[in-house]
């Protein structure tokens, strides 16, 4: 039993799966983390280490940590050129969770650049996960 | 958007992808059968600090910009790595790295408009 859900969970795309969630997770706990330390007239706050005042900043740093793991369990076995075009499936839950979680209003004018960077990353992810593996 | 945080886009994404490209460089350094500690140390801990700086630009983006606004400006990593790639090993831009990479632009103006 054990064995089998051991062997289930570090198959690569649950983990690719887990990764995404996470990469995903990462972003919706640092803009919460950014939105409750924002203080625009402090020219400081550019830098972001406001930031680390929020304890949703450290949840978005952890998830990115384990998210990072994920995708190196990830590449182990699946190929990048596999890995990456399925690993873009973060460009269509961020915007989602954006709207969903955080309430933001996804405007005509920006859900159509959405899709469009989410269609050109369609096309590329292939060839530019072939140039970045060569690298 | 104001010229200042554009260009800190432009910088986090520069950084996100030297980062990424550094860090596989050290792990290509450690692959080697024999390779010096202290030039793989140096690249890693270049790469750490690179992501470092990407990390908290974007928090101090994301402290002024919607995520569903600033998050699709990620996608330009991906034309300059194809870029960086291109270059570095000498290879021709394919029909489909930039009918992909113009899209991409294009949807990252229409958001930018937004």
């Amino acid at each position: 039993m054990i064995g089998s859900l051991r062997h289930w969970f570090f198959n690569p795309w649950v983990q690719l799966a887990i990764c995404v969630l996470l990469a995903t997770a990462a972003e919706i706990f640092l803009k919460l983390g950014a939105a409750a330390t924002a203080d625009s007239d402090n020219a400081w706050s550019w830098t972001g280490f406001t930031g680390l005042r929020s304890g949703w900043v450290w949840w978005g740093i952890l998830a990115s940590v384990v998210s990072l793991f994920n995708w190196l369990a990830t590449l182990r076995k699946l190929p990048l050129t596999i890995a990456f075009p399925v690993g873009n499936a973060v460009h269509i839950l961020v915007p989602l969770s954006s709207w969903l979680f955080l309430g933001e209003a996804i405007l005509p004018r920006r859900g159509i650049g959405i899709a469009l960077v989410l269609l050109g990353l369609m096309i590329v992810a292939k060839p530019a996960a072939s140039l970045e593996a060569k690298l | 958007m104001t010229p200042f945080a554009g260009l800190l886009i432009f910088v986090t994404v520069s950084c996100f992808v030297a980062g990424q490209i550094l860090l596989k460089h050290a792990m290509d350094i450690m692959a080697r059968p024999r390779f010096s500690r202290v030039r793989a140390t140096v690249v890693f801990a270049t790469a750490i600090v690179v992501f470092a700086a990407n990390f908290f630009i974007n928090i101090g983006l994301l402290q002024r910009f919607d995520l569903s606004y600033f998050f699709p400006f990620q996608g330009m990593s991906v034309i300059l790595i194809a870029f960086v790639g291109a270059y570095v090993l000498r290879e021709r831009l394919t029909l489909r790295l930039t009918i992909g990479s113009a899209v991409i632009s294009l949807g990252v103006i229409f958001v930018s408009l937004s």
